[in-house]
């Protein structure tokens, strides 16, 4: 089952089943993709839309798919993953199966920093007058502070990682309170377009901000793998790892930093999706078993893939079903589905104690 | 206590008084006397007679109802954290109350309520029976707060997805949504007060079963308290009380969870006294909650749940801090 790949002075060791595994989930991604850029308002067949990525057909499609589905889709894929993997740290590092970004007050703490950005550097005609590529240092800030917080909370009990958990939702509820704050103290109309962005709102986003989120998201990702030995050992238990020789503070925080800014990068461009950071990892882990490595790359394709699913039943719900051309906020459907779920798994844990 | 029950009232009374005078701006007792009085439709009488008075009489009633309903969450799951808004009850409400007005476009207060009554119902429900799902009969703190967390999440999107249908709704959505006293009419209060003063009574009937249930069941069922039928009418007073707050106010967080705590610091946890004093608390609390919205943010003012979340946020810390032991991994 295991390979040793050696080249020049390098070697690694390969899970053949799992690279197999995750060759077929990022083919499946892929698929996905295609698919999703080809449904909309206009319909282009796969073919069409393969040819219209590299600029050839008709000029048409060319220009709905280059300009207008492509930096959508990137960017559910990316934001995805991002959760994803945040999910996937937060998960490993607490030992706890329900951890996720959204119950660390992360989301909420990117919201208000990007809430705060916006407001301050919003003139009258609601253009925003700094450059955009700031708002994902906004949101990282609004993240941090709110993780700090958490955790120098958590101080109060040691080892005991589901008090960060309770303390996570504490300042998450205290994030979404500032966050409604903000919107009522300013105009009306920003509030309307913020609220909708809260729950995970992908339909206003643009090629800028395409290669600004996936900079980001590269950097981030390198990080994450350069790190991958050390989460691996993080799953055993605290002697365990620190026996190992991994300085567990740092290893510790130093994850759930970069988990942060993750979550930072997934909600400047796409607002609060909900649940892909607790339903991504899960599935990965059912799929390809707990080696860290496999799981990184697992958990990015199918966290991209739910995202890149829901936001497709977001544009084309209403039109199929009422003819018209509302969209419905993509963090809608991760939370219908994604909710459920958290609840099947809290029973199935009170289950297991038994 | 019953100086405790006395100045309890004088403090209503006269938050009641501060209620009319403060705002943005100031007006002296014979303003309000004559507002109140020898109503002349000048700007002072307007605001003190169809702007404050409303406030004044909705937000004790809101408050009480809450503190109510949050004693009665706490002793239904046996767990001091939990709290109508925090399992989402009050969540419940709202979206069936945005149900009816923005997607079924029904204007009849009493539907609303009738809305509102059942949203709360059934969330109530949804979120006992996950609750308690596998576990014996009595939820830990982070299960609860995991739990409601979720349930909340998952209505507020359903709430956001009504917002997108009807865009024309969101921003007067938005302020109802993080509750506040605002723009009530009275003619509210007739069909919200009657279902509110039912949870009240279903509450004060059972002060001694209650007391008994949040030992165990074994222990209250030899007792002789019929646990079935408790258990409904606890549920029927919470949604009831709930649902009635939620149509007046919106969803007003963690009044539920604070003022049952501030009543059993004072007179500890027989639910006899505990249920008034926690009514007459919430009252004060909602009161004195409503003039602090308008002064502290001044000319502008903010949003009352808003308020009572920022207050509350910390204290629910501070309660989940000293559980360390339910905490630990069980959830």
């Amino acid at each position: 089952m295991y390979k040793t790949w050696r080249y020049n002075g390098l070697s690694m060791l390969l899970n053949i089943r799992n690279l197999w595994l995750n060759i077929a989930l990022g083919l499946f991604m892929f698929a996905l993709l295609v698919f999703s850029i080809g449904i909309g308002t206009k319909y282009i067949p796969p073919d069409q839309v393969l040819f219209a990525l590299f600029g050839e057909g008709k000029t048409l499609d060319v220009f709905v798919v280059q300009g207008l589905r492509i930096p959508r889709a990137i960017i559910a894929i990316v934001s995805g993953g991002a959760l994803g993997l945040a999910g996937l740290l937060l998960q490993s590092v607490t030992k706890n199966s329900l951890a996720s970004p959204s119950v660390f007050g992360v989301v909420e703490g990117a919201a208000l920093g990007a809430i705060i950005f916006l407001a301050y550097f919003t003139d009258n005609h609601l253009i925003v007058d700094v450059p955009i590529y700031l708002l994902p240092i906004a949101t990282s800030i609004g993240s941090l502070l709110a993780l700090t917080t958490v955790l120098l909370l958590a101080r109060f009990h040691p080892g005991n990682m589901l008090m960060m958990i309770l303390y996570g939702i504490a300042i998450a509820t205290l994030g979404k309170a500032l966050t409604t704050l903000f919107m009522m103290s300013n105009s009306v109309y920003r509030a309307v377009e913020v609220s909708l962005w809260l729950t995970g709102d992908l339909a206003t986003v643009n090629v800028d901000e395409m290669w600004i989120q996936l900079t980001v998201f590269a950097f981030l990702f390198c990080i994450l793998l350069g790190f991958s030995r050390i989460l691996d050992v993080l799953v055993l238990n605290d002697d365990a790892v620190v026996s190992m020789g991994v300085n567990l503070k740092v290893a510790q925080y130093s994850s759930i930093i970069l988990a942060a800014l993750l979550t930072a990068c997934a909600v400047s461009f796409a607002g609060g999706i909900g649940f892909v950071g607790l339903v991504a990892p899960h599935l990965a882990r059912m799929i390809v078993g707990q080696s860290i490595r496999s799981l990184i790359f697992a958990t990015l394709f199918i966290g991209a893939a739910i995202v890149l699913v829901a936001d497709v039943f977001a544009r084309t719900f209403m039109p199929i079903l009422f003819n018209n051309n509302m969209e419905i906020p993509t963090g809608v459907f991760t939370a219908v589905i994604g909710a459920p779920y958290f609840f099947y798994l809290i029973y199935q844990g009170s289950k297991v104690k038994k | 206590m019953s100086k405790l029950v006395f100045f309890l009232i004088f403090f209503i009374i006269l938050a009641m008084a501060a209620s009319l005078h403060f705002g943005l701006t100031l007006y002296n007792p014979s303003q309000v006397y004559q507002a109140l009085f020898h109503y002349a439709g000048s700007n002072a009488d307007s605001a003190i007679y169809d702007y404050r008075l409303p406030r004044m009489i909705i937000a004790p009633i809101v408050g009480a109802s809450l503190a109510v309903a949050g004693v009665l969450v706490q002793a239904l799951t046996r767990n001091p954290l939990a709290s109508p808004g925090i399992l989402g009850i009050n969540t419940g409400a709202a979206v069936a109350v945005a149900v009816a007005m923005v997607l079924l476009g029904i204007s009849s207060e009493f539907t609303i309520a009738a809305f509102s009554i059942s949203g709360a119902l059934i969330a109530c429900l949804v979120v006992y029976v996950i609750g308690f799902a596998g576990t014996q009969g009595q939820m830990s703190s982070a299960r609860i707060i995991l739990v409601g967390f979720t349930f909340s999440a998952l209505l507020y999107s359903f709430i956001e997805l009504i917002m997108v249908i009807d865009e024309e709704s969101v921003s007067i959505m938005l302020i109802w949504l993080s509750g506040s006293f605002v723009n009530k009419s009275l003619g509210l209060l007739w069909v919200a007060l009657p279902p509110i003063l039912v949870g009240m009574s279903i509450a004060f009937v059972i002060p001694r079963q209650l007391d008994v249930m949040v030992i165990d069941d074994d222990m209250a069922k030899s007792l002789g308290v019929p646990m079935k039928s408790i258990r409904i009418s606890i549920f029927i007073a919470i949604s009831v009380l709930s649902g009635g707050a939620v149509m007046l106010a919106g969803p007003v967080g963690f009044l539920g969870l604070i003022v049952p705590h501030i009543a059993r610091f004072f007179v500890g946890t027989a639910h006899t006294v505990l249920l008034p004093i926690a009514a007459l608390f919430g009252a004060l609390f909602a009161l004195i909650a409503d003039i602090a919205c308008r002064l502290l943010y001044y000319p502008t003012e903010i949003p009352v749940g808003i308020l009572i979340a920022i207050i509350g946020v910390p204290f629910f810390i501070y309660l989940i801090s000293r559980n360390p032991g339910r905490g630990k991994s069980d959830v």
